[in-house]
């Protein structure tokens, strides 16, 4: 009696731990992380400003949620702006990292919980837009202090959806060639200036590259910041046609820049696609092991901050044109938020000049309001950063377009083969410029 | 008398009413949503249409992706699953016995179960760095150029194990532990009397009647093993070539859910899991009718 007492409570047991631990699995998947708190850390006043907020009746609580902690300070200041001059709306910032933003940001979406105000990116802004989950700020410019003219008309275009505007332009980024000086005086090569084309670029990583001392030329590594793009655009190549209706990446002028570029994996002038699973082309450039290396404006803070990091930026070597990446980002309100009167009123202030003004002084980003930039040249003195700002006349962002979170997997899977040398530079071309036609034909 | 047992289960059920209500809403409803979902076509934040299979068609004949993260899974199961059994079952019969400073071992050898996952696999990803990493550091001084761990496809999948056996280790040897001590002393000493030797105890006593925690060990960890997701998307960056070789059943349903804002093929990457987890532990409560001992 005993004996098969103990079997069978201990078979149910076996069986209910099986099915409970894939049941849980399931449960994750659908609303689990909802309340992933993993890295959100509020602001140090947050905890006060609730306290008075429940305090006082009338008063309005928002949250703004973030995901550059190189960039919260500077945030915190302009919201403590917008706070003295409304003395009854309460801004608590939320941050959460990049890697967890848009998974979080996206649960929050589909449970009705978004933030009231939060960070946008134009490579998302059509998914959340056509899923009526962004307040239409074109509605509500007619009486208001924005005005979209103060902005570069290409980060305005990139969260423009159906004509109407869903983002306040807050910044915008744009990349340019990041040097270390210590490893150019020891191999006695000029440092790079505007005069430098493809084939300068090439001569120099080449000598540049020290084998012995492990120091490579460049760093390329295929992803959006690093390589590709810049380089496409600068041969005139493109990566989708101006309608949205045909991929470039067959486009001769294409092929020839990606073959560019991989040559200096080839040749041994850059780390491998393999090297930077491990440590981050950025990493390579902080601890010396790369000369140069594409660098985005947001960077320079992080460069900054590094000890004994002796660098300077340049603008990008000219290919048969001069390009560049520039890509912007936004605030957005939430839809459905419970105060759109005043989230409204924080986005009309993060958009105004006083706040691009606090954002540019911060150091953090360009901001994207025109003539409010010199701030951010003044606070780089150390380095050449007028070459960001410059870069902004010839930056483009051509790539995003409503399509592009259909086909930009099929681009990641057939470059990093490409780049991984596993793959020639023609054939891999041909066929994801072929895969991403029979997407864009749905 | 009959009156009286009814009250009885009236009361038994108002007692478990409230786990019983908390995991029909958190645990059977996901799930029948989940299967819902998988014959669906969910994209952002668009309302869903019915679509019949198609997201089952489009595992099962798109890209090779989906065989090859099954692929991934199996070996990784059928790998780590038997070492990690009897390394856990190895410790546990060492540390059971009267040795010196037992319980700082046990208490090295659960470290890391009481880690944040998240930090095990940063750590991890230090170690292995090909240039800067401890390991191939090591290896060097032995005149051994080290592998990249993380960036080669040949190695990566070896790479991931390692770090899965090495953080399940611990746990399961608390649960063999509890099933080692449960083990009546008056076996050994009969065995004992008879002459039986050391070897003879531990081949005819421990093993036969440790095996019904063996069991459960093996059955939670073929289940935990399936689901391998955590140490892959930490340790190995999505820009990686190596990932293909990497990635799992549960990385490709992350990826198809929240990277491509996919949710019915996620969904139904989760239903075939499902399936699968089902069918392997129906197979292993067969099966234990050969190998378990129940006392």
């Amino acid at each position: 009696m005993y004996r098969l007492h103990k079997r069978e409570m201990f078979k149910k047991l076996v069986a209910m731990t099986a099915v409970g631990s894939s049941v849980l699995l399931m449960a994750c998947g659908n609303g689990g992380t909802a309340d992933q708190t993993s890295a959100t850390t509020s602001a140090s006043e947050s905890g006060t400003t609730a306290e008075n907020a429940t305090a006082v009746d009338g008063d309005v609580n928002l949250t703004f949620m973030i995901w550059d902690g190189i960039q919260q300070d500077g945030m915190q200041q302009m919201v403590d702006k917008f706070e003295e001059e409304n003395p009854n709306i309460h801004v608590e910032i939320q941050l959460t990292p990049w890697d967890q933003y848009w998974t979080k940001l996206d649960a929050a979406a589909t449970g009705g919980d978004l933030p009231d105000v939060f960070w946008m990116h134009p490579e998302h802004v059509y998914t959340y837009a056509r899923g009526g989950m962004l307040m239409n700020v074109s509605e509500k410019l007619g009486n208001s202090s924005l005005n979209m003219e103060n902005y570069p008309a290409n980060v305005v275009e990139g969260f423009t959806v159906d004509g109407n505007v869903y983002a306040v332009p807050k910044d915008y980024s744009t990349f340019a060639l990041a040097y270390n000086k210590d490893i150019f005086d020891a191999a006695g090569v000029a440092y790079p200036d505007d005069t430098w084309d493809w084939n300068t670029l090439k001569d120099a990583a080449e000598k540049l590259t020290d084998k012995s001392k492990n120091i490579y030329g460049l760093a390329v590594q295929y992803n959006t910041n690093d390589a590709a793009y810049h380089y496409i655009w600068q041969n005139e190549g493109d990566i989708i046609n101006a309608d949205g209706t045909k991929s470039m990446w067959d486009d001769p002028n294409t092929i020839e820049a990606v073959d560019y570029l991989v040559d200096f994996i080839e040749k041994g002038y850059s780390p491998t696609m393999e090297d930077f699973a491990n440590t981050t082309s950025d990493q390579y450039f902080e601890s010396g092991n790369v000369a140069m290396k594409v660098a985005g404006s947001w960077m320079t803070t992080e460069y900054d901050a590094v000890d004994g990091l002796n660098y300077d930026v340049a603008p990008l070597a000219k290919g048969k044109v001069r390009a560049d990446l520039c890509g912007g980002m936004g605030y957005s309100a939430a839809a459905n938020s419970a105060h759109p009167e005043e989230a409204f009123e924080l986005l009309e202030f993060l958009g105004g000049e006083e706040a691009n003004i606090i954002q540019c002084e911060s150091g953090a980003a360009i901001s994207a309001y025109t003539g409010t930039q010199q701030s951010w040249v003044d606070n780089h003195s150390n380095i050449n950063a007028q070459a960001f700002i410059d870069a902004a006349s010839y930056g483009k962002s051509s790539e995003y377009c409503e399509s592009r979170s259909k086909w930009v997997d099929i681009e990641n899977d057939y470059m990093t083969q490409v780049f991984s040398l596993q793959l020639p530079v023609e054939e891999g071309c041909k066929q994801l410029a072929e895969e991403m036609n029979a997407v864009l034909a749905e | 008398m009959k009156k009286q047992k009814r009250k009885e289960m009236l009361w038994a059920y108002l007692f478990i009413f409230p786990s019983v209500f908390l995991i029909l809403c958190l645990n059977i409803w996901p799930v029948i949503q989940t299967i819902m979902f998988s014959f669906q076509k969910i994209e952002g934040f668009l309302p869903a249409q019915w679509n019949g299979g198609k997201n089952y068609i489009t595992l099962f004949t798109g890209k090779d992706e989906f065989a090859k993260a099954l692929l991934n899974t199996a070996i990784y199961a059928v790998v780590t699953v038997p070492i990690g059994t009897l390394l856990s079952l190895i410790t546990a019969v060492f540390l059971n016995r009267q040795i010196r400073f037992k319980s700082f071992f046990r208490v090295c050898f659960f470290i890391p179960v009481i880690s944040a996952p998240a930090a095990v696999a940063m750590v991890w990803r230090w170690l292995y760095n090909s240039d800067f990493g401890i390991i191939n550091y090591a290896l060097s001084l032995i005149g051994i150029e080290g592998p990249n761990w993380i960036g080669s496809s040949k190695y990566v999948l070896i790479s991931i194990m390692i770090v899965g056996i090495w953080s399940m280790v611990g746990y399961n040897m608390v649960i063999l532990l509890a099933g080692l001590q449960d083990i009546p002393s008056v076996y050994y000493e009969a065995a004992r009397i008879d002459g039986a030797s050391e070897r003879d105890c531990f081949w005819k006593i421990t093993l036969p009647l440790v095996s019904p925690t063996t069991f459960f060990v093996v059955l939670t960890t073929t289940i935990s093993a399936l689901q391998i997701f955590d140490n892959i998307y930490m340790m190995v960056p999505s820009s990686s070539p190596s990932l293909k070789s990497a990635q799992s059943i549960v990385y490709l349903y992350y990826k198809y859910t929240f990277a491509q804002q996919n949710k019915g093929l996620g969904s139904a990457v989760a239903v075939v899991l499902l399936v699968i987890v089902l069918i392997l532990t129906a197979i292993q409560m067969k099966a234990q009718k050969k190998w378990v001992i129940y006392q």
